[in-house]
């Protein structure tokens, strides 16, 4: 009896061990050797030299850029949650309300997420090329040359143009999250409102919100943390310039560790995207929590 | 025949929803065109189909681009990974679920859900500096196989608990030990959380840039993603060749997405799911 469970021991731990031990050195080290590694200046081989949290007030309160990457991630977190969500859930409403065509429409707003963001960064920098790109021949040939952009190179307008192929190549990925929501609300309460003589709007905010409100907050969240981490299409589209006009925590961080070897300061940036991204989690799900109680 | 009026809304709807189908795959379809196309034609007629089919810009792409050795890569560490996450994290949900019951360590894998591998990155390429890891295909395999673990282990544990326990039961009354219980029973019955799991892995690294171009920069052993950013800088007003490229690489993508739909988007979407 006891080697029985000796032996189930056994096998627990080792059935389990290539996980947590790879996962552990791997993951858990690293983190927190990142809180570590930002009280440090650094260049990864000359001798270590401890500041404290010198690198975080040297980026809040005296970088050149901090300010400037801090607003660009925070203009494309509002970007998801004001633009790209609102329209995902009203676009699943309609498909969701419609016979004729579902399927194709569930696939084809989908077919963006699939490829990977590389691929689309480097699509929609042909796109905005301002000499060769057709969005600037099409804005000639229909008369608005007025409108014609430096998409990728002006300082004003470059963000706009890394945002939003994000906010394009996501918006199925929402919209699919969102449709299978309300496809799991029991019919009943739809034909009942409906033989109540409820429209379709009221449908909407009476019924469909309610019964999904938990996987709109699962939505916010990993919208608001995906804008956070954000790399691949600005940095494949501009790789943040010019100057920090499209630059993003990852992409500054990277720059800064990889590029200009401040580890320190490039850890520091990565805690700040870690904290942001804890923050922004706990102050969602509180208040979800605040509306649910209030209902 | 009595004609059905169409209401005006039902109209507008599908007038919407018609732009925004359009919206999402145009793009896609303008770079089919553009690939087939010579620049001065993309350049003076941006929307205009192809009159002649220029398929040397296909030929020029497969060549310049070094296709079959970087797709090769890619495929190579996409499915390693895949292979290695899911044989460990079904081991360890395995026994998270079922034997042990530990909530203790399932609190402590789905921590790693929170920490984004961007954030932890320096110290990460540190060890793997230390330990010779960069520029090996090891490296890249490994560094896949632990960025999704935690996630794994996340969906696999309440999908195993939910399994039928009989059958379990029968193994072990039969003789079969926890091994071979595991191999013959559980792993086939889990074969729907397996699938999600394998997706979720064969596409995130499969679309992976950020740890690629960290850990990798030998030309042999880089992967179509770095392939695409190289491209960029190289050739970036060759939009014909460009293109071209990008249709190569989006294309057996699509062909697995119509294949597999659901499991895709399952895969994708898993991320959604709360345990």
């Amino acid at each position: 009896m006891n080697s029985r469970k000796t032996r189930r021991k056994l096998f627990s731990f080792f059935f389990q061990l290539p996980s947590v031990f790879l996962y552990t050195v791997f993951l858990i080290f690293p983190a927190i050797a990142s809180l570590y590694y930002a009280l440090l200046k650094w260049d990864g081989i000359s001798e270590k030299i401890f500041v404290g949290l010198g690198n975080f007030s040297e980026l809040l309160f005296s970088d050149r850029y901090f300010g400037t990457v801090l607003g660009n991630t925070f203009i494309s977190m509002l970007a998801g949650i004001l633009i790209q969500l609102p329209l995902a859930l009203i676009l699943a409403y309609m498909v969701f309300r419609t016979v004729k065509g579902f399927r194709f429409f569930q696939s084809a707003y989908f077919v963006p997420v699939v490829i990977s963001a590389t691929i689309i960064g480097l699509m929609f920098s042909l796109f905005f090329n301002p000499v060769f790109g057709p969005v600037n021949t099409l804005l000639k040939d229909i008369g608005m040359e007025n409108l014609t952009q430096n998409w990728l190179s002006d300082p004003k307008i470059v963000l706009f143009s890394v945002i939003l192929p994000g906010v394009w190549q996501y918006l199925g990925y929402y919209f699919i999250i969102l449709l299978a929501a309300m496809q799991s609300i029991p019919k009943e309460l739809i034909e009942s409102a409906v033989i109540d003589g409820a429209n379709t709007v009221q449908i909407f905010h009476k019924i469909i919100i309610p019964n999904i409100k938990g996987m709109i907050q699962v939505c916010i969240v990993i919208n608001l943390t995906g804008s956070i981490k954000t790399f691949d299409i600005p940095y494949m589209m501009t790789q943040g310039g010019p100057g920090a006009s499209s630059t993003f925590l990852s992409i500054y961080m990277y720059k800064e560790a990889f590029i200009d070897s401040s580890i320190g300061r490039g850890t520091a940036i990565a805690v700040c995207m870690l904290l942001l991204a804890i923050g922004v989690t706990v102050i969602v799900n509180l208040l979800f929590a605040w509306i649910n109680r209030n209902d | 025949m009595k004609k059905r009026k169409i209401k005006p809304e039902i109209l507008i709807k599908y007038i919407v929803l018609i732009a925004v189908a359009v919206l999402m795959l145009y793009p896609l379809f303008w770079m089919g065109i553009s690939s087939l196309k010579e620049n001065s034609d993309i350049f003076a007629k941006p929307f205009a189909l192809p009159t002649d089919p220029k398929w040397e810009n296909y030929t020029l792409a497969w060549e310049t681009a070094e296709v079959p050795l970087h797709m090769l890569n890619s495929i190579l560490y996409a499915v390693s990974a895949v292979i290695f996450t899911v044989i460990f994290s079904a081991m360890a949900s395995y026994v998270i679920a079922r034997i042990s019951t530990g909530r203790k360590i399932y609190h402590y894998f789905s921590l790693g859900i929170m920490i984004p591998i961007n954030a932890i990155i320096i110290p990460f390429i540190l060890i793997f500096r230390r330990i010779d890891l960069l520029n090996t295909r090891q490296g890249i395999i490994l560094a896949f196989v632990v960025t999704n673990l935690a996630f794994s282990i996340y969906i696999l544990v309440p999908f195993m608990k939910e399994l039928p326990a009989e059958l379990e039961d029968a193994a072990m009354i039969d003789g079969c030990g926890r091994v071979q219980t595991f191999l013959r029973i559980i792993l086939p019955i889990s074969k729907g959380g397996l699938a999600t799991v394998g997706t979720f892995v064969l596409l995130n690294s499969w679309n992976d840039l950020f740890l690629s171009l960290l850990i990798i920069s030998k030309q042999d052993y880089i992967t179509l993603n770095q392939v695409c950013y190289n491209m960029k800088a190289q050739y970036v007003s060759d939009y014909g060749l460009i293109s071209a490229a990008v249709m190569i690489l989006v294309l057996p993508v699509l062909v697995f997405f119509v294949l597999f739909q659901k499991q895709v988007v399952k895969g994708m979407t898993a991320g959604s799911i709360k345990g």
